[in-house]
């Protein structure tokens, strides 16, 4: 049986996927529903069980493509040299807090996941990259691409900070 | 801009997610799905264990074997190919014709399918120098005195299994061409002694007998 905790924390990874309280909330009723219905003998981890439920439900019900959206082969040129790829650092990347709300909105699903698992789950990358079966080198690219973009965002906003102040 | 509120990417999210949780409302009625489906679990367990205490108690095969219900009219339909298979068997061996029968048959067999001859010579010699397979030496038989009867040529063939000796021999008299077979006694027809057994067998006219220890037949079509 989940308790309280576990329950909590599958709601916020099923947060972060949907970026959205009720409709994580929704993810989650439909996935214990289902959990509780299964086979609970040949269940060995009910956390890691249901979090691939709750992904596989997240899918479901949105646009597949819209979620696994493929790495430009322009980025990836780029990002190819593995120099490169090592440098992908997201501990270098500094946010405002009142922003992080704003910023989890421009990103896409996936990217959210990565980052949830990652900042708050405390996976590393080669771990993130074995348990969602994505190639190590694609997974440093997706986040190459994120950290570009989030320092462009935070570029932008202080130009526009300066304009206001001055 | 507050600097005091700029942080790592990873204490950004952390304290953000920290901030989600379920409300008392949603927890309650995730707690009470669960504890539905436990007891609901609990009674089908109970009719699964009842169920399974009423199928042991019963008797019969169903002692020894636990699913001998699931697949009984397999067994019982594999018992009664069985037995099916065991009197078919029984019954072909009572009813076999005799071995000299078999042999007439056989003959009257390769008779028909008039294969043609290895070797073609008139001189026994030569046909027995060319089947040197066999086990026996062929011979001349007494009933088929040369100044009558010329022999043609032959082949290998088979009686009950064992190699032997198909010649081509004619009837200078009547100018009809014979079949001959020579083959050694062990192919049976021990109980021929110094018999002489003549049949039609599908038109085919079959005469075996036994000389020198060999077994001889003779097959003519009319």
């Amino acid at each position: 049986m989940l308790d309280k905790e576990n329950l909590n924390h599958l709601y916020r990874f099923a947060i972060s996927l949907t970026n959205n309280d009720d409709e994580a909330y929704d993810i989650l009723q439909t996935c214990v529903e289902k959990y509780l219905k299964a086979d609970l003998t040949d269940i060995e981890k009910p956390v890691a069980y249901l979090k691939r439920m709750i992904r596989n439900e997240f899918i479901d019900q949105t646009r597949k493509k819209k979620y696994y959206q493929d790495v430009d082969s322009d980025v990836l040129g780029r990002i190819n040299d593995q120099n490169a790829l090592n440098q992908v650092s997201l501990e270098e990347i500094f946010v405002q807090q009142s922003e992080v709300t704003a910023l989890l909105g421009t990103m896409q699903p996936e990217e959210r996941e990565i980052l949830y698992l990652w900042a708050v789950e405390e996976y590393t990358i080669e771990e993130i990259s074995q348990m969602k079966q994505i190639p190590r080198g694609t997974l440093l690219s997706k986040l190459h691409r994120l950290k570009k973009r989030v320092q462009l965002q935070q570029d932008s906003d202080n130009v526009l900070n300066l304009r206001v102040k001055s | 801009m507050n600097n005091s509120e700029i942080k790592p990417i990873d204490k950004a999210l952390k304290e953000h997610y920290a901030l989600k949780s379920l409300s008392d409302c949603q927890l309650d009625q995730l707690m009470a799905m669960q504890a539905d489906a436990s007891a609901s679990s609990d009674t089908d367990e109970a009719i699964q264990k009842n169920n399974t205490a009423k199928a042991t108690a019963k008797a019969g095969l169903s002692r020894f074997l636990p699913d001998f219900s699931g697949y009984r009219y397999a067994f019982y339909a594999t018992a009664c190919a069985l037995m099916f298979v065991c009197l078919a068997v029984t019954f072909t061996l009572i009813n076999q014709p005799p071995l000299s029968q078999r042999i007439m048959d056989e003959i009257a067999y390769n008779h028909k399918q008039d294969m043609p001859i290895e070797v073609a010579s008139n001189s026994l010699d030569d046909i027995r120098k060319y089947l040197n397979k066999l086990s026996f030496p062929i011979i001349s038989p007494t009933s088929l005195t040369l100044p009558n009867w010329q022999f043609l040529g032959g082949r290998y063939c088979s009686i009950d299994g064992k190699l032997a000796a198909q010649l081509k021999i004619k009837n200078l008299a009547d100018n009809n061409v014979y079949t001959l077979y020579q083959a050694s006694t062990e192919a049976g027809v021990d109980q021929l002694n110094d018999l002489r057994l003549t049949d039609m067998i599908d038109g085919v006219g079959v005469s075996i007998w036994r000389e020198k220890g060999l077994l001889l037949g003779l097959a003519s079509s009319p």
